[in-house]
């Protein structure tokens, strides 16, 4: 097992995961949970493709001179990406939230079979 | 052997962070959970903390500190939690048994839950498939190498992640900014806008924490750990262009700051026009510095419209360091923002 493989796998089982508490849990809170997972797990993704082997952190400082930088880094892309991925996460995770507290107001409750109205 | 002895200590904490999600899954309620969390992540951190001191030696000053923090933080967040659900739920609802009467239909949907499994099987299958065939790489491929080369050398920014968002792909970055303001603003129109029935529970949200504001616990956390994570994020943000951090990550932890503030004084309200001032005129600020890349350097965002200075010094990067601040300062206000209009 090498350490992008373990990354990847860890990622890929916390999509599932995310995925089955989407399908399976009728609390929206939960659901909404269940989103954060998959959305977490895709990160550890996204961080796992970029790994390159015995690769450091892509900073150059003491530990990384700039003459090695090309040969010893990981690829700064992903993880570029997966800051961008982890701010656009939580400004859905607030829009869903605040849905979440509109959809109580609305019915009382958090469960999401109390939701007919456009169901078909 | 000192190798040895910070091995076997991170070991121990990984038992213990590991009984802690033991706990949080098997526990029956949300107290027991809190415990659970909190008692065994506490130890289990500082074991693991305890473990980096012996194979970094060097480092055991930042370690205290970081132990420090954790021993302050813990308390005071688990404090404020068990709090919440006490107040929220009472403690009688909160039963296992209560739980699986108000959510009967996940347990018999028998349809619904073998559809889930059969999809779930075939994504398992799919992503089985990716991973086993992943092979790590052991090159970088053409254009990592070329950033890797291009920020040190053209932009002076010894990190080359903040390199790429804060200069190559800035605009992109500018981007992702207007959305965290969209949601704030979406946010504030989902929850601020709202008939009688808003007004009842905003009310009774009222009563409730005049009649039970902070306790002690908060209040004093809040005292001592307010200075401390604001020099932190003011800290990270600084640092983004020579280390890890930069205007996000300092902005959310700015934002951290004011959901504690928050926490230990229920009652004081923060003025969302001094923070939509502020936010906007960071905004406009990024953008004038953006402009100024367009007049005196090579495009939009370019970052050498300052000198780039001497490589690895506070003051180096050109521009990057301000964009930095700018953008923490910015992102600070929109999660402020989002966290006031959450609370009522």
């Amino acid at each position: 097992m090498t350490i992008a493989s373990i990354v990847l796998s860890t990622g890929l089982v916390l999509v599932l995961m995310g995925i089955w508490v989407m399908l399976t849990q009728r609390n929206i809170l939960r659901i909404i949970v269940g989103f954060m997972l998959m959305g977490t797990g895709s990160h550890l993704v996204i961080v796992a493709i970029g790994y390159v082997s015995n690769g450091t952190a892509p900073i150059i400082d003491g530990g990384l001179s700039l003459a090695e930088a090309p040969t010893r880094s990981v690829d700064p892309i992903p993880s570029a990406l997966a800051v961008t991925a982890i701010v656009i996460g939580l400004a859905v995770t607030a829009v869903m939230l605040a849905y979440a507290i509109r959809l109580y107001q609305a019915k009382q409750t958090l469960s999401i079979d109390a939701f007919t109205d456009s169901k078909w | 052997m000192a190798e040895l002895v910070g091995s076997i200590a991170i070991l121990i904490g990984a038992v213990f962070l590991f009984s802690a999600g033991l706990g949080m899954l098997r526990m029956p309620d949300a107290f027991t959970r809190i415990q659970a969390g909190t008692k065994a992540s506490t130890l289990g951190n500082i074991m693991v903390l305890v473990g980096i001191a012996f194979h970094h030696p060097d480092w055991t000053l930042k370690l205290v500190l970081i132990a420090y923090f954790v021993l302050m933080t813990n308390p005071v967040s688990s404090h404020e939690l068990a709090r919440a659900a006490n107040t929220i739920l009472g403690r009688a609802a909160h039963s296992p048994a209560a739980d699986a009467q108000r959510w009967p239909a996940m347990e018999r949907d028998v349809m619904r839950r073998g559809a889930a499994i059969v999809l779930l099987a075939s994504l398992g299958v799919i992503f089985a498939t990716i991973a086993l065939n992943y092979s790590q790489r052991s090159s970088l491929p053409e254009l990592a190498a070329a950033y890797l080369d291009l920020v040190p050398r053209e932009l002076g920014a010894p990190n080359v992640i903040t390199g790429i968002l804060l200069t190559y792909r800035a605009f992109d970055t500018l981007g992702e900014v207007a959305v965290l303001f969209m949601v704030a603003a979406g946010v504030g129109l989902l929850l601020g806008a709202g008939g009688k029935e808003r007004d009842d529970v905003q009310a009774g949200i009222r009563r409730s924490l005049q009649e039970t504001p902070s306790t002690e616990i908060v209040q004093n956390g809040a005292k001592i750990l307010v200075p401390l994570i604001a020099i932190f994020a003011a800290y990270i943000v600084m640092h983004g262009h020579l280390g890890p951090g930069g205007g996000f990550q300092g902005g959310a932890v700015m934002a951290s700051c004011a959901l504690l503030l928050l926490l230990a004084t229920p009652n004081y309200r923060i003025k969302l026009a001094h923070l939509n001032f502020i936010e906007s005129l960071a905004g406009l600020l990024i953008v004038v510095v953006g402009i100024a890349g367009i007049i005196l350097a090579n495009g939009f965002l370019d970052n050498r419209v300052l000198p780039l200075g001497e490589f690895g010094a506070f003051f180096s990067a050109g521009a990057i360091p301000v964009l930095s601040v700018l953008l923490g300062v910015k992102v600070g206000c929109e999660l402020s923002v989002i966290i006031e209009r959450f609370r009522a």
